[in-house]
């Protein structure tokens, strides 16, 4: 497993992480790069299916950031 | 917050799957906080790291595979 | 409204674990307004059986479907519906008890030389309102002679859980059941709701006895109108 990159999903609100991500990027604040960011308009709005299909797609972690 | 409750049952539903809990996670990152944001990929990233591939996607890939050979 | 819960995962799927092609088919009314039965929960148990069965190395398939109501055949007398069930091996319904009956009965006669296997996801509760978000309540047992009028709104029969028809009893205290404070006691509500209204009176008259032939107590019932038969 030493070549094992793991992906990783990160859904994000517009308003708190979206934007957080965003001043990461502007900053040059370093992070991994197995992350790959859903944009949401309001994290009340991930649903369960969403979540599921994400690990169905084979994705191995999700975060959800509000 | 809605979204923190809905993770959480989400997190019970991966417990029956067998994907277990940990692979999913909600977190309070507020606009300003781009450190925080940082921080929180690189955690999660360790995590799955420790928790090893996606079982689902491991089985998908050798039943591609098989069907290859 | 029928109210239901979904099963727990691990008894689901044991009912489905010697099939290899899996339907999970949704109710649209009642089970789906309760947030149990509906397309969204058929979408997430089909998922949730695709990915558990998937990482243990089975392989099935698992699709989903919705029908508006399982309670009536025509939402089920769709061609292509009906040829997706054919496929199937098996059918967890998540629509409440009557569903599950009704759908396994239907399709076993729509669909000719092959068994449907029907079984179910949910386990359904009982016929209630829904009272605040995600909290749904009790409100009738459906015992086929409505005494409402007399108690201000407010059943006797299901929300006592004697089925009082003269209350309270020596077990109401502080306006709670003695079987739990959780549970109002419903005379203690009728007596409030009718005083409000200034007709306490009405239940100054003792109620002797009650026919229960038109609730269960007489069998599974029917309801016939010949007015609506062609």
């Amino acid at each position: 497993m030493e070549d094992y990159e793991p992906r990783i999903v990160a859904m994000l609100c517009n308003y708190c992480a979206y934007s957080a991500a965003d001043l990461a990027g502007v900053g040059r604040i370093q992070y991994p790069t197995n992350v790959r960011i859903v944009y949401y308009l309001c994290t009340g709005k991930v649903e369960i299916i969403h979540i599921l299909k994400t690990f169905e797609a084979g994705v191995d972690a999700v975060f959800v950031g509000g | 917050m809605r979204a923190q409750k809905r993770v959480e049952y989400t997190k019970k539903l991966l417990d029956e799957i067998g994907l277990g809990n940990e692979r999913l996670e909600f977190f309070y990152i507020a606009a300003s906080e781009a450190p925080l944001f940082a921080e929180t990929v690189r955690k999660m990233t360790e995590r799955a790291k420790n928790l090893g591939p996606n079982p689902y996607r491991m089985r998908l890939q050798q039943e591609g595979r098989k069907d290859k050979e | 409204m029928i109210t239901a819960e979904r099963k727990p995962f691990e008894e689901i799927k044991e009912y489905v674990r010697d099939y290899k092609n899996i339907m999970v088919l949704g109710c649209g009314t009642c089970v789906a307004v309760c947030q149990a039965g509906g397309e969204k929960e058929a979408e997430i148990l089909a998922s949730e059986l695709r990915l558990t069965f998937g990482s243990q190395g089975k392989r099935v398939e698992v699709n989903e479907e919705t029908v508006v109501r399982q309670c009536d055949d025509e939402f089920m007398a769709d061609p292509a519906f009906l040829e997706k069930v054919k496929e199937a091996d098996v059918i967890i319904s998540i629509a409440c008890g009557v569903g599950v009956q009704h759908a396994c009965n239907f399709l076993n006669r729509a669909i000719e030389g092959k068994p449907i296997r029907v079984v179910p996801g949910l386990n359904t509760t009982f016929m209630g309102a829904n009272i605040d978000l995600g909290l749904w309540e009790e409100r009738c047992l459906g015992c086929g002679d409505c005494v409402l009028e007399r108690t201000g709104g407010i059943c006797p029969i299901t929300r006592c859980a004697k089925s009082l028809l003269n209350g309270p009893c020596g077990g109401s205290s502080g306006g709670k059941c003695e079987l739990s404070t959780d549970i109002d006691c419903a005379w203690h509500l009728i007596i409030e709701r009718l005083e409000t209204l200034g007709e306490l009176e009405r239940i100054r008259p003792v109620e002797m006895y009650r026919d229960w032939r038109p609730s269960h107590s007489g069998g599974p019932r029917k309801i016939l109108r010949e007015d609506l038969r062609l």
